[in-house]
């Protein structure tokens, strides 16, 4: 799986999830003024983007700053629903971990973290905790007039 | 019965009689904890451990109440912020009661761990809604210039599911 560094937490993303990687330089966002979300598009394909940044700065306190990277865009097909692309722009590799490691969020959270597309947990050491993104369940961040 | 009647009931039994009373009170146990110097109260049997200094980590976009999860022998644990709930001020807890619940992974924080004590049944109180919190408490133990809140997990954990919902 993918392992995004985003400061005080981890994501987690399936790489199974996902069908293709691209780097920055292989497309351009642009903006849907309907939605007002930013708009991959790549090789004549519009892809509505999920800015793992902005997602998780929306959900979680102001993170500690950590290192910004060369931006990478997951590709996620959702039949019959449209295509996604998930833009990191945090340092992330790829890692292996054992799915006994993993644990369900607390009942009383679990349906409401999945909503926000959190589906699981894992703590990695005493001090750190990571969370397995759900990227079906993840929605574009509208961006209010910022351009894309 | 008026007072002096009930006085003359009493010189009129015997004394054997009145201790026996007194010992076969019905007595119940409870764990008493608190929180920033406020007492509340738990059956002994919805505490499952008590664990010290567990990291906190982030839960996003929960209630205040609940400052994230905390680690507990590798399973997520809700934390509950009891001073959040009561008194909408934060606390830093040190301690976390870890509760014995089939349902749920939850910890309340607290800050110090008191004592396992015995009551009457008759201290007991059924809690009038006088207090804000009223909600969350199951009875009020009554004490002389003391009160302790009995705690209703399970009115603390509605909550949260109304809140979320």
């Amino acid at each position: 799986m993918f392992h995004v560094d985003l400061g005080p937490l981890d994501a987690l993303l399936l790489a199974a999830d996902f069908y293709g990687a691209l780097a920055r330089s292989d497309w351009r966002m642009e903006r849907d003024r309907r939605r007002a979300i930013p708009i991959l598009v790549s090789k004549g394909e519009s892809l509505a983007c999920v800015m793992l940044e902005a997602h998780f700065g929306r959900l979680f306190s102001p993170s500690a700053p950590a290192d910004a990277a060369e931006p990478v865009a997951f590709l996620m097909r959702r039949p019959p629903r449209e295509s996604r692309a998930f833009v990191v722009e945090r340092p992330f590799e790829m890692r292996a971990y054992p799915l006994r490691d993993f644990r369900l969020p607390p009942r009383g959270l679990r349906a409401y973290l999945r909503a926000l597309g959190l589906s699981a947990v894992r703590f990695d050491g005493p001090g750190r905790i990571q969370y397995l993104l759900d990227p079906g369940a993840l929605e574009p961040v509208p961006d209010r007039g910022r351009s894309a | 019965m008026d007072s002096d009647e009930l006085v003359e009931t009493l010189e009129a039994m015997p004394a054997d009689d009145r201790d026996g009373a007194a010992a076969d009170e019905e007595k119940v146990r409870y764990f008493i904890f608190t929180v920033c110097g406020a007492s509340y109260a738990l059956p002994p049997s919805a505490i499952k451990e008590i664990a010290s200094d567990l990291e906190v980590f982030p839960v996003p976009a929960c209630p205040p109440y609940v400052p994230g999860l905390v680690n507990c022998h590798g399973v997520p644990h809700t934390v509950f912020d009891l001073r959040v709930l009561f008194e909408s001020e934060r606390h830093r807890a040190g301690t976390f009661l870890v509760l014995n619940l089939d349902s749920d992974d939850v910890a309340f924080g607290c800050t110090e761990v008191d004592e396992i004590a015995e009551f009457p049944v008759s201290c007991l109180s059924t809690f009038a809604a006088r207090d804000s919190e009223a909600r969350f408490f199951a009875a009020m133990i009554e004490l002389p210039g003391r009160r302790i809140p009995v705690l209703s997990v399970e009115r603390i954990l509605q909550t949260l599911e109304n809140d979320l919902a």
